[in-house]
């Protein structure tokens, strides 16, 4: 049995897909405890079963489609015109817009794909330095992970059955503050750059220009917290205002182009839901088998304070994030943590920000996160070049997160005034 | 034969756009519905949900053909190209066999729930039949890295 576990380990290590080898162990382990294969099946129909999922597809299709419209030269000529005229002005512009693209693809390496050949040329003519604009892009590849309504905030409160209003309020705080983290950064870069004069009359042309896109934050967001639409119903609308928009009043996007963005953004669809549908599966086996409690006694020997636990958790967490994509990390860590983090006292809630954090900054973590992968095929740099890039935004992402695990009170403060 | 398969990718191809359509026209009538009329018809939140799943399950086979799925995909990147065709060789095999077997368990499934009711049957018939296909892909591709092994060698 041992040799066939590990046998499996090899093969994904190899190359292949996730949801195989995720099949593959909750299939041995079935088969170890004499459940019916048949069972899998129910699980995966669970998928049926969850009202949320319904998101997934429509926020992916929204996104898939400003990423090929010409959104993303509005959004950015926008924020240019508001923010250019201060130090660092187009780095902090990067920041904002990626930001605001990732909530909507979460964080599936499209922001980088959708903006980057558009930022990376500016950022270069402004005079920032290569490898600055390089890591500055990378990651914000995954900058807004905690922004509502970022798909990954929302399976884990699926996951973890917690408050999902909440955990939204909750993530705003961090989020800012990772992104301030980083603009001060890049004020420091950018200081001694020319800077745009600030024109009026250049932000009205290109607030009106952009004027679709930017409320579009706006409906999403006051349609959920009036109560006028719930959360899936909120993709719905995102989805197709955004078809709207795109097809009708900007006409970016031609009937023909939008078939195959949607067959495109459904083969991302699938291609998250397979390993949802299998990872459902394998976790309710794990909690059958009680494998969670059974972690949690070794644990609970050898590591007495919370803090030491919290420290565990960061350093695991970021292992997890640079070796897997967020969605199967998402699925197969959160059982194995939650009551673990329940026996030492740490609010769920939280605990998601943290586990966001975490996962945004494994992204761009050396040797193996993804994002420094797929900026290195997009604009075509060797992959050293990135990792010696993306270093010092390391340092302050990590930075953040030491404060967001160990300052609960910024994931929880507005909750509790609200 | 070429010719045959393009025309059933195709057709799978217009299928997954006529879900995702359909699910994005009935979540949008159902806030209408809500919102303006104070009125729901209750059965299209349950379409709603099982198209999700045809869509993820049709996405994924597709994503097969494509090569979009998730995987950890270091090594790939470091080995000579003859080498990405035995490991292609290996993977896909191995996806096949997990494939057939998952295969098993949807037809038997299936064949359970004919006995308990009918109510979701037809709604849950995606199952067998989207891994046999999942599978006939997985071993084609298989057996092509194979034979593109063999020409190289």
């Amino acid at each position: 049995m041992i040799l066939i576990n590990i046998l499996f380990i090899l093969l994904a290590i190899i190359g292949t897909p996730l949801f195989i080898i995720i099949a593959a162990f909750t299939l041995l382990s079935f088969y170890k405890t004499n459940i019916d294969f048949s069972a899998i099946m129910i699980e995966i129909c669970r998928i049926a079963h969850t009202p949320l999922l319904i998101a997934i597809p429509l926020f992916t299709f929204a996104g898939a489609i400003l990423a090929k419209s010409n959104a993303p030269k509005r959004l950015v000529r926008f924020s240019k015109a508001a923010f250019g005229w201060c130090p660092g002005g187009l780095a902090i512009v990067v920041l904002f817009v990626c930001a605001f693209f990732t909530v909507l693809t979460g964080a599936s390496g499209v922001t980088i794909l959708a903006l980057g050949n558009l930022l990376f040329p500016s950022l270069l003519k402004e005079g920032y330095s290569e490898r600055f604009s390089l890591g500055l892009i990378t990651i914000s590849g995954s900058l807004g992970l905690l922004f509502p309504p970022s798909l990954p905030l929302i399976i884990y409160g699926v996951i973890a059955k917690v408050n999902i209003d909440q955990l939204f309020i909750a993530g705003i705080l961090p989020g800012l503050f990772l992104i301030f983290l980083l603009s001060t950064f890049c004020i420091f870069k950018g200081f001694d750059l020319p800077k745009s004069n600030f024109s009026l009359n250049e932000l009205l042309i290109a607030a009106k220009e952009g004027f679709w896109e930017i409320i579009l934050p706006v409906i999403v967001m006051g349609g959920i917290y009036s109560g006028k639409f719930a959360l899936s119903e909120a993709a719905a609308v995102t989805a197709f205002y955004v078809l709207i928009v795109e097809l009708f009043i900007k006409k970016d996007i031609r009937l023909k182009t939008l078939f195959s963005i949607i067959r495109q953004s459904m083969i991302l669809v699938g291609s998250i839901i397979i390993i949802l549908a299998c990872a459902l599966a394998f976790t309710n086996y794990l909690i059958d088998a009680e494998i969670p409690m059974k972690i949690l006694e070794i644990f609970k020997t050898h590591i007495k304070s919370k803090i030491l636990f919290l420290i565990f958790l960061n350093i695991f967490l970021l292992i997890v994030g640079c070796m897997m994509d967020i969605f199967s990390a998402l699925l197969i860590v959160i059982p194995l943590i939650v009551p673990m983090a329940r026996a030492y006292g740490i609010d769920l809630i939280h605990l998601g920000i943290i586990f966001l954090t975490n996962l945004e900054i494994g992204y761009i973590t050396p040797p193996v996160g993804i994002n420094l992968f797929i900026s290195s095929l997009c604009f075509e740099r060797p992959i050293l070049k990135l990792y010696l890039a993306s270093l010092p935004f390391l340092g302050i992402l990590l930075f953040g997160l030491i404060v967001i695990t160990y300052m609960p009170n910024l994931s929880l403060f507005l909750l509790r005034i609200l | 034969m070429k010719k045959f398969i393009n025309i059933l990718e195709k057709i799978e191809d217009i299928f997954l756009i006529f879900l995702f359509l359909s699910l994005l026209c009935l979540s949008i009538l159902q806030i209408i519905l809500r919102n303006f009329f104070s009125t729901s018809i209750f059965y299209i939140e349950n379409i709603t949900r099982y198209l999700v799943l045809w869509i993820g399950l049709l996405g994924a086979s597709i994503a097969i053909k494509e090569e979009k799925h998730i995987s950890i995909n270091i090594l790939p990147v470091l080995i000579s190209r003859k080498w990405n065709l035995i490991l292609n060789t290996i993977i896909n095999l191995f996806s096949f066999i997990i494939c057939i077997f998952l295969t098993y368990a949807a037809i038997k499934f299936i064949k359970d729930e004919y006995c308990i009711s009918h109510y979701t049957l037809f709604a849950e018939i995606i199952l067998p039949l989207v891994f046999p296909l999942m599978a006939i892909r997985f071993l084609s591709k298989s057996i092509m890295s194979f034979i593109l092994f063999l020409k190289n060698t």
